[in-house]
């Protein structure tokens, strides 16, 4: 049941919010020994949350579709009363005094919590394999990474834990977790959703933004937790309206590009072949399709290596002194990141505006969506550091899961992952929408016109 | 006489970080040659009448940083 399904189920008393919450624990304690997507339940407070949901709903108040429906959010959400790590140790007892602008938001929703999500270590890295807490686990595989660094997010969606889940992405860690787990997620455009009360990594590349099962329920999360807020100073400063997905939603006229320059080049043949079917599939139901030349968007991943570090070392530079409680994979980015000459930083950052107006002038112009992987791999196992293809080809984890994905945040455009297919290995591969800035409607739009004619988010893995 | 292209990175982290060991000073080393191979030859595009993206916006209150 996705969570659009479990509102109508709610408002036609089918169900209770105490029953699908009290459902949501059981299975996420359940799976939690095998998959560790967890690292703190809030049980009291999620069946607190529930049962005044219900009693709001027999009174006839209804805040929207999140109304009584169980969520939970990365642990670098902050969480009034209740630990927030950052899958750190350095901020392993660190308690917040007040919620993240998004809880506030899933809370006044009506949303209900019932915990903290586990992730890569401080955010910084695609594995999730933490150093601290343990490794978090795929649910089609657990002997592969779920992706990261969101990867308790992707795991609990796709295992039905719980309906939605909030990730935070800076180099595509709510996209890369939903291709590996086999779900929807969106990056909605920067600004657009409020980063007060999170841990930030990179802070003009951090977009906070939700993994579910569907494009309808990301857009119902969307709806919920966007709009403008004076406490994060790179909000938008206007709202928009919200995303309404008609029944059937009308791809005609829509012009959607693809590009075999860099964006399929290095991927594997299966995933360059879901999304080669994937456009032909979009031209049959009404929409253009061209191809566009992108190999300059290879430029934009470069002034990503540059921003992020020197950003990231920045947020951390109070607490590099204790380097023994930073896990080894993440200590050297963080010591790198401090000595990028400010004067590259300031360069970096130019040229992102050069880029954005290369992106207007040389994609938006022609195309509304570019459609590409979310990834160029399926789930690699935990602790591979290469996969080899069945060409015989060799790619490196790391780049292969974030090489298609960080340009983005650079342009700051929203990306939307939906469930592409599956591969011979029986691991999800997973379809990238990207749209011009503000325009996140059209991305969920197309998402879930492909859900609807493909079913593929329907299968769930066999755990 | 052309700038030379970026600080020496092994000299750099040598006397930043004397006591890494070789192994972390490897770490450090791989991490430049990803960053840099590919973001060098993109500066000579940056002019200088162009503002940086992340513009200062004397008006935001903003986050004051509140915790940890």
């Amino acid at each position: 049941m996705t969570l659009t399904e479990a509102a109508a189920q709610l408002r036609a008393k089918k169900v209770s919010s105490l029953e699908l919450t009290t459902q949501s624990l059981e299975r996420s304690k359940l799976l939690q020994p095998k998959l560790n997507a967890f690292l703190t339940f809030t049980e009291q407070e999620a069946l607190a949350a529930a049962k005044l949901a219900d009693e709001n709903f027999a009174k006839g108040f209804d805040l929207g579709p999140l109304q009584g429906i169980p969520v939970a959010v990365k642990d670098l959400y902050y969480t009034k009363g209740t630990r927030t790590t950052g899958g750190s140790k350095i901020f392993k007892d660190f308690v917040p005094t007040y919620d993240a602008a998004v809880v506030e938001k899933l809370k006044a929703a009506g949303a209900v919590l019932t915990g903290k999500l586990g992730m890569h270590e401080l955010a910084f890295g695609i594995t999730s394999n933490n150093a601290h807490y343990g490794p978090i686990r795929n649910a089609w595989d657990p002997t592969r990474i779920p992706g990261g660094s969101s990867g308790g997010s992707g795991v609990a969606v796709s295992a039905g834990m719980v309906f939605a889940a909030m990730g935070s992405d800076t180099g595509g860690s709510i996209r890369i977790p939903a291709s590996y787990c086999g779900t929807a997620g969106i990056k909605p455009t920067y600004g657009l959703v409020s980063r007060y009360g999170t841990m930030p990594l990179g802070f003009t590349l951090d977009h906070m933004g939700p993994l579910a099962q569907t494009s309808r329920d990301c857009a119902a999360v969307l709806n919920a937790i966007s709009g403008p807020d004076p406490r994060d100073s790179y909000s938008a400063k206007s709202s928009f309206p919200p995303i309404e997905i008609p029944a059937t939603p009308d791809l005609t006229g829509l012009r959607i590009a693809f590009s075999e320059e860099f964006l399929l080049e290095g991927v594997d043949p299966e995933i360059r072949a879901m999304v080669q079917t994937a456009v032909r599939s979009f031209h049959e139901w009404g929409a253009t399709t061209l191809e566009l030349k992108l190999g300059w968007l290879r430029d934009v991943v470069a002034i990503s290596h540059v921003i992020l570090p020197a950003e990231a070392a920045s947020v951390l530079e109070p607490h590099l002194s204790r380097r023994d409680d930073l896990g080894p994979e993440i200590r050297p980015l963080f010591e790198a990141g401090r000595l990028i000459p400010a004067v590259d930083y300031l360069q970096a950052q130019k040229l992102r505006r050069l880029y954005r107006a290369k992106a207007e002038s040389l994609l938006w112009q022609h195309c509304d969506i570019l459609i590409a992987p979310s990834t160029a791999i399926t789930a690699p196992k935990i602790g591979e550091q290469t996969v080899t293809l069945a060409s015989g080809q060799q790619l490196e984890v790391r780049t292969a899961s974030t090489l298609l994905v960080r340009a983005f945040n650079v342009l700051g455009t929203p990306a939307h992952s939906v469930v592409g297919g599956f591969h011979s290995n029986g691991l999800p591969m997973s379809l990238q929408l990207i749209a011009r800035p503000f325009a996140d409607a059209k991305v969920l739009h197309a998402g879930a016109r492909f859900e609807q004619e493909t079913g593929h988010y329907r299968m769930k893995p066999p755990i | 006489m052309p700038l030379p292209p970026t600080p020496d990175w092994a000299k750099l982290t040598a006397a930043t970080y004397p006591h890494l060991s070789e192994a972390e000073r490897e770490a450090l080393t791989k991490i430049w040659a990803t960053n840099y191979q590919n973001f060098l030859p993109l500066k000579s595009l940056v002019t200088g009448e162009l503002d940086p993206d992340s513009t200062f916006d004397p008006i935001a209150s903003g986050s004051t940083g509140e915790q940890n």
